[in-house]
C-alpha cells in the first residue's frame, strides 16, 4: 500500500459490515454536511464503518488502474478521524441558502429563494402505486413469489424463448417487492455478466496502459479506465449492494436504474469503438495505409454492434485479416495502438469494474431519481473508495451516459420485468438444481463461493492473490 | 500480442461480451433493450474557450450565469457554470437539469445546447434569453402590471411549457417569474429545472421542500409528498394573477404564513372541503377559518373568462385543479390568434425603436 500506513486488508474480506465495530469507529468530525430532514436513518450514521481508502488525494486523483483501491484498515482498527457524520448535523431544521444580494435588480418585494434539494436523511416515504393486477400484469411480492410463479412454469425460460414480439406479453410489477430482493436479482444478473466476461479478461484488459500513458487516449477511453482496478475487490456484489442499500438506503428503481445504465454505457462506447476497429481494417486493407480511412461504415458492422448488444457470439462475415501494419493511425482522437490496445477501449462490465460501477450509479441515480440522496463523502465511505475518487468516477459516468440519466417508466418497467425472468429462469434454476428443494433467496455464503473470484495481482497483494475459480 | 495475429480476434471477442441487455433481452429483443434513448453520438465535448464570456448575468447558490458569444458561430448563449463540490459532487440540481433539459425540446422549454466539463466545474451552454419574467414585467410593465394581451399570450406560452413537460413525466417544481424567460420576440420560456424531477415511477420519493414559497401549492405546504402534476399548475395561477397586478399573489414569509394567506383569500379548507385534508401532516384543526373571497376583488383588471380561468388553476383540492392541457383548451385563450397578430406588430415596433435598457440578470438558468 503506497500510503504504508494502513495494513493492507481489504475491508471487503468484511462480508457483513459490522454493527459490532461500529462504536470503535465511530469519530465524528466537524465535517457535517448540508442537510434537510427529520427523520432518522434506520441505521445510524456512526454506524457507518470508516471505509476510508488510506490514499492521499493526489494519488487517489490519479488513474485507478495505477493504484489498487477499494482497500482500507477494517473498521475494528480505525483510529484516524473518520468521516462520520455527528447526529445533530441532521438536523430537522432547514437552513435557507444564503443568497442576501444575489438579486439586486428584483423590486422592493423580492420573492424567497428556490428551495434546494440537499443531502437528507428524511425516512423513505413510500408512495403505493396504482395499478392493479391483471392477467398480464402481475404484481410481484417477493422472490418466492417469483419462485412459485417459476414452477407453475408461468416465468421463466420456457415462456420466455419461445414468446415472439406479437404474442401477449406478461409485465411483472416489481415495486411492491422488498428493496433488499430486487438487490437480489440485480446482484444475480450483475454477477452473472462479470463472470461471462471475466472469461474475455486477458484479452480486454492485458493491454492496459500505463498512467503516463493515458495522456493520448481518447476522453472517452480514459473515462472508462477510470473505473477499472487492477484488483477485484473480494466483497461480492451482492453483499456491496446489500452494504449500500443498508447505509444509503433508497429506493429500487434506483438499483434498476444501473441495469439501464451499463447498457447505454456499453452501446455509447462500444459503438464507437468497433467502428475504429473496423475503420482500421479499412484502411489496412486498402492499398496504401492512409488511402480508405474513416468513411465506411459496412453493413456487417451493425451486425457486430447488434452481436455485441445483444444476441449470443456469432461470427458474422468478417475475415481474418492480417492488420498489423505499423501505426495506421485512424481517428484524431486515437492514439495509434494495436488492436489489442483497442480491446481494452471497449466498456465492459467486469469484476475489475463493477464495484466501482455500482457506487458511481448509485450516487448518480440516487440524486436524479430521488429527493432523499446523501453526499458524495457518505456514498464514498460505504463504497470504501476516497472522496476524490469517487467524485471523479461519479463525473466519468455522467460523461459515459451523456448526462442523460432519465429513463422512461415504460423502459424502466420492461427491464423489471426481463429481470424477474432472469431470475426465474437463471437463478431459480440454479438453486432448484443444487438444492433439490425450494430454497430461500441467495445464502450469502453460498453465493461467496458461487460469485467471489479474486485476480489480484500477486505482486500487490499477496494475501488477496487467489487463483482464479469461474463457476 | 501474439493473440491477436488474426485481426479478427478483437472483433469476436468483443462480440462475446455481453451488458445486462445480453441477458434480459436476448430471448425478446434481439435488437437491445426497447425505448432506449441511446444518443447518437457522445457528445464530442467543445472546450470552455469555444465561448467568449461575457458579463456575469446571476449568480445562484449552485451556479454562476454569464453571457457568451460562440466564437464560431457569433450566437450569443447563456453560460451556466457550476461548481463541483467535493462534499457533494456533482450537485443533483446539475444532474437533473442536464439530464431532464436533454429530453425536453419544445418551443416553450429553454434549450440547452451543450455540457462542458472540467474537473472542477461543469458549464451548460443555453439558449440566450434577454431577461427573466420578474424583470420584465418591472421594467416593461406599468409598476409591474402588463396589459392584458400580453399575459394572455404569455399564460398560453406557459402552460404550454407545463404541458410538455407533464406529457413527459416530469414536474417542473418551482415555478416563478424569475424561472421564467421572455426574449426579445416575446416568447416566454420555462428555464431552470433544478428542483425538476421525474414521475411515474409507482414507489417514489417526494419531498415537500420544493417550489418558492410564494407560488407552493397549499397541498405541498400542507405537508403532502403524493403531490402530482397540480402542483405547477398552481404556482401557474399565482403568476398570472401577478402579472396583472404586478404583486406576488400569495406573498407569505413562512410556510404557516403562506397557508394564512391562502386561506384569507380562497378560504379556509375543511374535511367537507377537501375530503382528506385532515390526514396532512401539517393540518391543525384550529385554522382560523375565513370565508371565500371573490378574487376578482383582488384582480380587478382581469375579465371573467379569465377569471375563471384563474379560479380553476387555485383550487385548494389539487384534484379539482385544471390540467394544463385542459386550461390550455380554456375559452380564454379562443381570441389567441388576433391577439398575438396584434402583439406581433407591437413587437415589430418596437424593434425599430430600439430595445432599450441594459440586459439585466437572469438568476433563472
Amino acid at each position: 500500500m503506497l500510503g504504508g500506513a494502513i495494513d493492507s486488508d481489504s475491508v471487503y474480506s468484511f462480508a457483513q459490515p459490522m454493527d459490532t465495530h461500529s462504536t470503535a469507529s465511530s469519530t465524528p468530525t466537524s465535517i457535517a454536511p448540508p442537510s434537510v430532514g427529520s427523520a432518522r436513518l434506520p441505521v445510524h450514521a456512526n454506524d457507518v464503518p470508516a471505509y476510508i481508502n488510506s490514499r492521499t488525494p493526489s494519488q487517489a486523483s490519479r488513474s485507478s488502474s495505477e493504484t489498487p483501491t477499494f482497500t482500507s484498515r477494517p473498521p475494528s482498527m480505525t483510529s484516524h478521524p473518520s468521516h462520520a457524520f455527528p447526529p445533530d448535523s441532521y438536523s430537522s431544521t432547514r437552513t435557507p441558502p444564503t443568497q442576501s444580494g444575489s438579486n439586486p435588480y428584483s423590486s422592493n418585494q423580492s420573492a424567497p429563494d428556490s428551495p434546494r434539494l440537499q443531502p437528507t436523511h428524511q425516512s423513505m416515504q413510500s408512495v403505493p402505486g396504482s395499478e392493479a393486477n391483471s392477467p398480464s400484469r402481475i404484481r410481484v411480492q417477493s422472490l418466492s413469489h417469483i419462485q412459485s410463479l417459476a414452477n407453475e412454469d408461468l416465468v421463466g425460460s420456457r415462456s420466455s424463448h419461445t414468446s415472439g414480439t406479437g404474442s401477449h406479453q406478461r409485465q411483472y410489477e416489481i415495486s411492491s417487492m422488498p428493496v433488499t430482493e430486487i438487490i437480489e436479482m440485480v446482484a444475480g444478473l450483475l454477477t452473472k455478466i462479470t463472470t461471462t466476461n471475466d472469461i474475455h479478461h486477458e484479452h480486454v484488459h492485458r493491454h492496459i496502459p500505463p498512467p503516463e500513458g493515458t495522456s493520448n487516449l481518447s476522453p472517452q477511453a480514459t473515462s472508462v479506465l477510470a473505473f477499472h482496478g487492477k484488483n477485484v475487490p473480494t466483497i461480492t456484489i451482492l453483499s456491496y449492494l446489500t452494504r449500500i442499500h443498508k447505509y444509503c438506503p433508497t429506493t429500487y428503481e434506483v438499483f434498476l436504474s444501473l441495469l439501464v445504465y451499463f447498457d447505454r454505457m456499453t452501446e455509447l462506447v462500444n459503438r464507437d469503438q468497433l467502428d475504429t476497429l473496423h475503420q482500421r481494417w479499412d484502411s489496412t486493407e486498402g492499398s496504401g495505409s492512409s488511402s480508405a480511412s474513416a468513411s465506411t461504415v459496412s453493413g456487417g458492422d451493425s451486425e457486430m454492434r447488434d452481436s455485441l448488444m445483444a444476441t449470443p457470439p456469432h461470427s458474422t462475415g468478417f475475415t481474418a485479416q492480417d492488420s498489423h501494419g505499423p501505426n495506421t493511425s485512424i481517428s484524431p482522437s486515437l492514439s495509434p495502438q494495436s488492436d489489442a490496445e483497442a480491446l481494452s477501449h471497449f466498456f465492459v462490465v467486469d469484476s475489475f469494474n463493477i464495484h466501482r460501477l455500482v457506487i458511481a450509479a448509485v450516487t448518480c441515480a440516487s440524486k436524479f431519481f430521488s429527493d432523499v440522496f446523501y453526499t458524495n463523502s457518505r456514498y464514498a465511505k460505504v463504497g470504501g473508495l476516497p472522496l476524490v475518487e469517487l467524485n471523479h468516477l461519479e463525473l466519468q459516468f455522467l460523461l459515459l451516459n451523456d448526462f442523460r440519466l432519465a429513463i422512461t417508466v415504460e423502459e424502466l418497467e420492461s427491464y423489471g420485468t426481463m429481470l424477474v425472468e432472469f431470475y426465474a429462469r437463471e437463478v431459480v434454476s440454479q438453486q432448484q438444481q443444487q438444492h433439490g428443494s425450494l430454497p430461500r433467496p441467495i445464502d450469502p455464503s453460498h453465493s461467496d463461493a458461487m460469485y467471489m473470484r479474486s485476480r489480484d495481482k500477486p505482486r500487490d497483494h499477496a494475501e488477496l492473490g487467489q487463483t482464479p475459480t469461474p463457476p | 500480442m501474439e493473440h491477436f495475429r488474426d485481426s479478427a480476434a478483437p472483433l469476436k471477442i468483443a462480440s462475446n461480451l455481453v451488458s445486462p441487455g445480453h441477458f434480459l433481452f436476448h430471448s425478446k429483443k434481439p435488437s437491445g433493450p426497447p425505448a432506449s434513448k441511446v444518443p447518437q453520438k457522445m457528445d464530442k465535448s467543445q472546450q470552455p474557450s469555444s465561448f467568449q464570456q461575457l458579463e456575469k448575468l446571476g449568480e445562484g447558490t449552485y451556479a454562476t450565469v454569464f453571457k457568451g458569444r460562440n466564437r464560431q458561430t457569433g450566437e450569443m448563449v447563456a453560460l451556466k457554470e457550476i461548481h463541483l463540490d467535493s462534499e457533494e459532487g456533482t450537485p443533483s440540481t446539475a444532474i437533473r437539469e442536464i439530464s431532464l433539459m436533454k429530453e425536453l425540446k419544445h418551443e416553450s422549454i429553454v434549450s440547452l445546447y451543450d455540457v462542458i466539463h472540467t474537473e472542477n466545474k461543469l458549464m451548460l451552454v443555453f439558449e440566450f434569453m434577454d431577461r427573466d419574467l420578474k424583470r420584465y414585467m418591472d421594467t416593461r410593465g406599468d409598476r409591474g402590471q402588463l396589459d392584458p394581451a400580453t399575459v394572455k399570450s404569455f399564460m398560453h406560452q406557459l402552460l404550454k411549457g407545463i404541458a410538455f413537460c407533464h406529457d413527459n413525466r416530469v414536474l417542473h417544481r418551482d415555478l416563478k417569474p424569475q424561472n421564467l424567460l421572455i426574449n426579445k420576440k416575446g416568447q416566454l420560456k420555462l428555464g431552470d429545472f433544478g428542483l425538476a424531477r421525474a414521475f411515474g415511477i409507482p414507489v417514489n420519493t417526494f419531498s415537500n421542500e420544493v417550489v418558492t414559497l410564494w407560488y407552493r401549492a397549499p397541498d405541498v405546504l400542507l405537508g403532502s409528498r403524493t403531490y402530482n402534476t397540480s402542483i405547477d399548475i398552481w404556482s401557474a395561477g399565482c403568476i398570472m394573477a401577478e402579472m396583472y397586478t404586478g404583486r406576488p399573489l400569495f406573498p407569505g414569509t413562512t410556510n404557516e404564513d403562506q397557508l394564512i394567506k391562502i386561506f384569507r383569500l380562497m378560504g379556509t379548507p375543511s374535511e367537507r372541503t377537501w375530503p382528506g385534508i385532515s390526514q396532512l401532516p401539517e393540518y391543525k384543526s384550529d385554522f382560523q377559518i375565513y370565508a371565500t373571497q371573490d378574487l376578482s376583488l383582488i384582480v380587478p383588471q382581469m375579465d371573467a373568462i379569465g377569471m375563471d380561468l384563474l379560479n380553476r388553476m387555485l383550487q385548494l383540492r389539487p384534484e379539482m385543479r385544471i390540467s394544463a392541457n385542459e386550461a390550455l383548451q380554456h375559452p380564454w385563450f379562443h381570441d389567441l390568434p388576433q391577439i398575438q397578430a396584434k402583439l406581433q406588430q407591437q413587437h415589430q415596433q418596437q424593434q425599430m425603436a430600439g430595445y432599450g435598457g441594459m440586459i439585466p440578470p437572469q438568476p433563472a438558468y
